[in-house]
């Protein structure tokens, strides 16, 4: 990786620059949102990302990458970090809870997840819950929660109804997310959901699942995603209808995500936006990466498929004005890799988050 | 023609022989130029097919720009710049072409109670457990991802698992019925003891195998010479006949007249050699032992990696084949130096796993090649659909450090070779079985996407159809 | 003669048999059994947006007509036991009636393929019958779009449950330390039925009913049927008599319908005095059923033979039309057979306003039949549903 530096900050007439304002100059610049911007300055100040041109930007200190800039990716799903403590056992609904006390920024798995170039993480509460609680956006490499609240998780599938504790039916389970929504005070999460001020995000398996929730989320004007759906493409009309988008699990290995290929290119098809989780539970971010690969090879385009770990990521997560993409007023969160993002041959050179260098490839030698 | 002899004269078949060889180089010259003759004009069979692209990968690391090739009756009969279509053929075209990708290390095709049984040894067979017709959807998905050929094994969980076969994804057709023996020194959990003991009950049932081979070799040594013995015998006793006969008349003549018995003159023949008991098992591991077949041991762990190459130094005439062998780096200069390739199955797991920092993870393909060492990528026999993601594992590879003709050579060539298939598949020359991909692109790119997939000369996926 | 003209006209007019959207449609059948009582011969029937439009015999057969020997309404399996399994039963209670089986139905199950291709049209799916009081049944079309709404026909109002060992199988005693909810009452049978007697006395002296209550409550007064699971005599007796006895107290009249009624033959005057109607489990192989009920062909017969209103169902598993041979068998006539599977179901569940007979105005849930039905050679080669075609006989 080259690193010069051209061009020390000379404050010109009138003009000042900012201490912390420099430039990043690349060959691709990835915005996110599907567009590439070739031979491109990314000018950053402030942690946040002011401009994307082919110009040349003045008085500021540019730094030269040899490599594709592309924004950090957003890890739907992360668990680790948590240390199992976004699964409140005794009771299966918990609404009011915040699951930014689940985040353990001192978790040593925290650094692999950075290194493979993921710099915004959701941190949901686990799939046993019917509603666990708030999600939380965090930056695992500042250590810091960005937001929270963020979105409201509900378990609707099978895994949330109990054997040996209510509500073991299908039927218990909805009368019972009924009653807490009908029973929501004004600013609680679950009036915040009624109102389509916070996102949700309903996890759902299988194809009678997801339609109960999409009726159930039309019903209460939820907006947010589904989790799961692998069959989606069997309720692609259904789904585009609620307006909700979808986020496709992993499994343990990207070989079984078959059912997910087809969804995914039905999906982009229909113009659904859909986003992939890392979940680094079970198979991180290079899963996630293979899991998109496996569809570009069945015809999904690469701008799609970047912003499903992206873009339409951040969005699904309510943080798509700040997140996710590389344009101007957005957090300057990027990954430098040698190749295209999506591109599995690729690999990661550095990573910026909120505009400081926080992964040098170089720095942790030939193990990466 | 020779007039007829009632016993064949010894030095005909010889010259008949030699006779035949001339004939037959003769005509193969002949056929060769007619069928050059015929690439320009000629009739063309029905399963003619032309493929056409940009850039034509012959092998890892050596490519050439606008090439075609004629396909006939599932081989590469032709190769060149301007090839013309024979009449009737099909045109498939493409920006690359590139040898089919073979899993070196999958049950894709095979029935998954016997992939995963324990009841299995060294003679069974993967030949028996094919389940074309139970799988046919994931054998569909490894065809249109270009993943044609694999080579399976049965018995998982047993210790030695039996004779493995390469197969075609498309109707899981064996192209190689007994492809390698396999075996297995993974079992986690297990105090050190234990897992030495493995290594040594493998070390001994080798041992025990190359015993019955050198036992069944002297035996057929020791028969040999025994109907030798026989033979030469006959001849004298049949040379003597008439003066022993004489002899003899006299004897019983003279006998007869002293009224005494006549003591016939026994001749002592050897008994004949018994053979060894046949065991099925120990004739199939001596295959191993001996060569003739390659022996995949999957073995991950340090402690069983190096009692293994310890113990195995001795067979000198054996081929190992290490699979999985995630601390195989510790070794690599001594499987470097012994030759012995690696069947390297990453997988995407959590940032800090179990193993840790301690795992290389994607990065032990592009180490161990570093050292000299060759690397295949498996998919690792896990799940059938497992193969699918092949040239994915291989793309990965490349993005921790694995050079990329390395990469292909670890998904075509390689296990081509390993396994005794390098004058069929494995690379794009003419001559050899028309196993082919058309891509639209790099083959490990992950924006690339088959367009054609040719196995064994047929079109079995297409793009768009 | 002139109705013939007049609808061969009209049909003429109309276009050919192919539909645009899949539900009209022209059938020509040598003999049409309406379940009513009433048999046509060489009839035509009208299907238009799915439903029956008209019904002419004595006409030939058009040319675009589906055509089959014999054409009877599609059944109604009145236990047709296709839900979620233990997501379908809400167990954190042994007594839920605001549970309502649509909540565990899988459409994408492929038993409705299954059921709709052997001519059963419409089933009634209850709640998994674990619990004393289960929730409320629901008749759901075997065919057609995949969502609960479409596929709901609206009936009577049904609270399903089940009497017998069944409901006390996961629990456990309920002294020492509990360790889940299934450490409860009931763990027998009398316990069982103490459920159901607790939950409809308090219900009725309840001076502000909730919601469920209120449920039990117009199940007491017959305005909400009760569909019991027994399958024992014992078990039967213990429905009866506990309807005779929420009469006694005037807490009202229920509307008893028996499910699974394999023994109701031995005892059939309490069935009649009461005026329960029974639905009868597939015939047993080996001759006794669950609970240990015993049951033959014949069941069939003695409940006729009393008078007393029957369906036939076939859980899931057996298919309803061999259930139907093997009550003729036992001794029903056809047409007898014919009604227990198509317009009595119908009746008992409330949905005969839209489905159980051939006859204009209902919905287009025909079978075509390649002979007389019910018979050991003949089988459905062609089910409408709604007007769709399920199964299709070209």
């Amino acid at each position: 990786m080259l690193i010069s530096c051209l061009i020390a900050a000379a404050p010109l007439l009138g003009a000042t620059a900012a201490e912390d304002a420099y430039a990043l100059r690349a060959s691709h610049v990835h915005v996110g949102d599907g567009q590439v911007v070739l031979d491109a300055f990314v000018v950053i100040e402030d942690g946040t990302v002011k401009s994307v041109s082919n110009s040349a930007p003045r008085g500021v200190r540019v730094v030269e990458v040899d490599g594709h800039i592309a924004p950090g990716f957003i890890g739907l799903r992360e668990t680790i970090g948590a240390g199992g403590e976004n699964e409140e056992r005794t009771r299966k609904s918990t609404p009011n809870a915040d699951l930014s006390f689940a985040f353990d920024p001192t978790s040593p798995s925290w650094r692999g997840l950075v290194a493979e170039g993921v710099t915004t993480v959701l941190m949901p509460a686990g799939s046993s819950q019917i509603a666990g609680g708030q999600a939380a956006i965090v930056s695992p490499a500042a250590g810091k929660v960005l937001k929270r609240n963020a979105v409201v998780t509900l378990g609707l599938s099978r895994s949330s109804l109990g054997s040996s504790t209510a509500p073991t039916s299908y039927a218990g389970l909805y009368a019972h997310l009924g009653e807490q929504f009908a029973a929501a005070q004004a600013g609680s999460p679950l009036a915040a959901a009624k109102a389509g001020e916070v996102p949700v995000m309903m996890r759902a398996v299988t194809r009678s699942e997801v339609a109960r929730a999409l009726d159930f989320a039309v019903a209460h004007g939820l907006k947010g995603a589904l989790l799961g759906a692998p069959e989606a493409d069997e309720l692609v009309d259904e789904i585009k209808a609620s307006g909700l988008g979808v986020v496709f699990e992993s499994k343990a290995a990207p070989a079984s995500s078959k059912d997910v290929v087809k969804s995914a290119l039905a999906l982009a098809k229909a113009e659904v936006p859909f986003a992939f989780t890392s979940d680094a539970a079970s198979q991180g971010p290079l899963g996630m990466r293979m899991q998109a690969a496996a569809c570009m090879r069945a015809g999904l385009d690469a701008g799609a498929a970047l912003r499903a770990m992206t873009g339409d990521a951040a969005r699904i997560a309510g943080v798509g004005e700040t997140h996710g993409t590389i344009a101007p007023g957005r957090a300057a969160d990027l990954v430098v890799w040698s190749g295209p993002p999506t591109d599995l041959t690729s690999r990661v050179h550095s990573v910026y988050a909120g505009g400081n260098l926080v992964h040098s490839a170089h720095a942790h030698g030939a193990h990466q | 023609m020779r007039s007829h002899s009632s016993r064949p004269n010894r030095r005909s078949p010889l010259r008949r022989l030699r006779n035949l060889g001339i004939a037959l180089t003769a005509g193969a010259g002949l056929a060769a130029t007619s069928l050059a003759v015929q690439d320009e004009a000629g009739a063309a069979a029905s399963s003619d097919l032309i493929l056409r692209a940009n850039k034509v990968i012959v092998s890892p690391g050596k490519s050439v720009d606008n090439m075609s090739l004629l396909v006939r009756d599932g081989r590469i009969v032709a190769m060149g710049k301007d090839l013309a279509a024979p009449e009737g053929a099909e045109t498939i075209e493409g920006e690359v072409i590139c040898a089919a990708f073979i899993d070196p290390w999958s049950v894709a095709g095979v029935d998954p109670s016997s992939a995963r049984s324990d009841r299995v040894d060294t003679a069974s067979r993967a030949t028996d457990a094919l389940d074309p017709f139970g799988q046919d959807e994931v054998l569909a998905d490894l065809v249109e991802s270009g993943v044609l050929m694999m080579r399976v094994e049965i018995g998982r969980a047993a210790s030695v698992s039996g004779v493995g076969a390469v197969i075609r994804a498309d109707g899981a057709e064996p192209v190689l019925a007994d492809a390698a023996l396999s075996a297995r020194l993974d079992s986690p959990g297990l105090d050190p003891v234990s897992r030495v003991g493995q290594v040594d009950r493998l070390a001994s049932a080798l041992a025990g195998a190359k015993k019955y081979a050198d036992d069944v070799a002297a035996y057929e040594r020791d028969l040999k010479s025994w109907e030798e013995e026989i033979a030469k015998k006959e001849e004298e006793l049949n040379e003597d006949f008439k003066k022993a006969k004489k002899a003899r008349d006299k004897k019983v003549k003279e006998a007869e007249e002293e009224g005494e018995e006549l003591k016939e003159k026994k001749y002592k023949e050897d008994k004949r050699p018994r053979p060894p008991k046949f065991d099925a098992k120990k004739a199939s591991l001596a295959r191993a032992v001996g060569g003739e077949v390659p022996m995949v041991i999957h073995v991950e762990q340090a402690l069983e990696l190096r009692e293994l190459l310890r113990v195995t130094r001795p067979f000198t005439r054996m081929r190992m084949v290490i699979a999985g062998g995630r601390s195989a780096l510790l070794f690599a200069d001594e499987l470097a130096e012994r030759g012995i390739p690696v069947i390297v199955t990453p997988k995407p797991s959590s940032p800090g796993g179990d193993v840790g920092e301690m795992d290389p993870g994607f990065a032990l393909a592009g180490e161990l090649s570093a050292r000299g060492v060759e690397v295949l990528i498996g998919s690792g026999a896990t799940s059938p659909v497992a193969s699918r993601d092949l040239p994915l594992l291989a793309a990965a590879a490349v993005g921790h450090g694995l050079d990329q003709d390395a990469a292909l050579h670890a998904i075509t060539a390689g296990p081509a070779r390993v396994f005794d298939l390098q004058s069929k598949v494995g690379t794009v020359r003419r001559g050899l079985h028309a196993d082919l991909l058309v891509l639209s692109g790099d083959p490990l790119s992950s924006s690339t996407r088959v367009l054609a997939s040719i196995s064994g000369g047929k079109v079995v996926h297409q793009a768009g159809n | 003669m002139l109705t013939s003209l007049i609808l061969s006209a009209a049909v003429a007019a109309s276009g050919s048999s192919v539909p645009a959207d899949g539900t009209s449609w022209t059938i020509h059948a040598d003999k049409v059994y309406t379940s009513t009582g009433k048999v046509h011969e060489s009839a035509l029937i009208v299907v238009e947006g799915g439903k029956i439009r008209a019904i002419t015999p004595g006409v030939e057969a058009t040319r675009d007509a589906l055509h089959a020997p014999v054409v009877t309404a599609g059944m109604v399996d009145a236990s047709a036991r296709l839900n979620s399994g233990t997501s379908s039963v809400e167990q954190s209670s042994e007594v839920t009636p605001l549970v309502s089986a649509e909540f565990g139905l899988d459409l994408y199950s492929p038993g409705w393929g299954r059921l709709a291709r052997s001519g059963v049209t419409s089933a009634f799916i209850t709640p998994l019958n674990q619990n004393c009081i289960g929730g409320m049944g629901t008749v759901v079309k075997t065919a057609g779009d995949r969502s609960v709404k479409a596929r709901t026909v609206e009936g009577a109002p049904m609270l399903c449950g089940a009497i017998g060992s069944q409901p006390s199988q996961r629990n456990s005693s309920a002294f020492g330390r509990p360790t889940s909810f299934f450490n409860r009452r009931p763990t027998t049978r009398m316990g069982v039925e103490w459920e159901w007697r607790k939950s409809f006395f308090e219900a009725a002296q309840a001076k502000e009913p909730d919601d469920s209550q209120k449920v039990l409550l117009d199940a007491l007064a017959g305005k909400v049927g009760v569909f019991v699971q027994a399958w024992a005599t014992q078990d039967i007796r213990t429905a009866v008599f506990l309807k005779e006895e929420m009469a006694r107290e005037g807490f009202g009249e229920m509307r008893l319908v028996i499910d699974a009624g394999a023994e109701a033959w031995r005892e059939p005057a309490m069935l009649v005095r009461t005026n329960t109607a029974v639905i009868l489990p597939p015939v047993p192989a080996q001759g006794r059923t669950t609970d240990g009920a015993l049951m033959s062909v014949e069941c069939a017969r003695v409940l006729r033979d009393n008078g007393i209103s029957f369906a036939l169902s076939g859980h899931g598993g057996s298919p309803l039309d061999i259930q139907a041979g093997l009550a003729m068998r036992g001794g029903l006539t056809r047409e007898q057979a014919l009604r227990a599977v198509t317009l009595t179901p119908a009746q008992l569940l409330g949905v005969d306003g839209r489905v159980g007979s051939v006859e204009a105005g209902k919905d287009a849930d025909l079978i075509l039949w390649n002979g007389e039905p019910f018979e050991a050679t003949t089988r459905p080669v062609g089910v409408l549903v709604g007007g769709h075609l399920a199964l299709d006989p070209r």
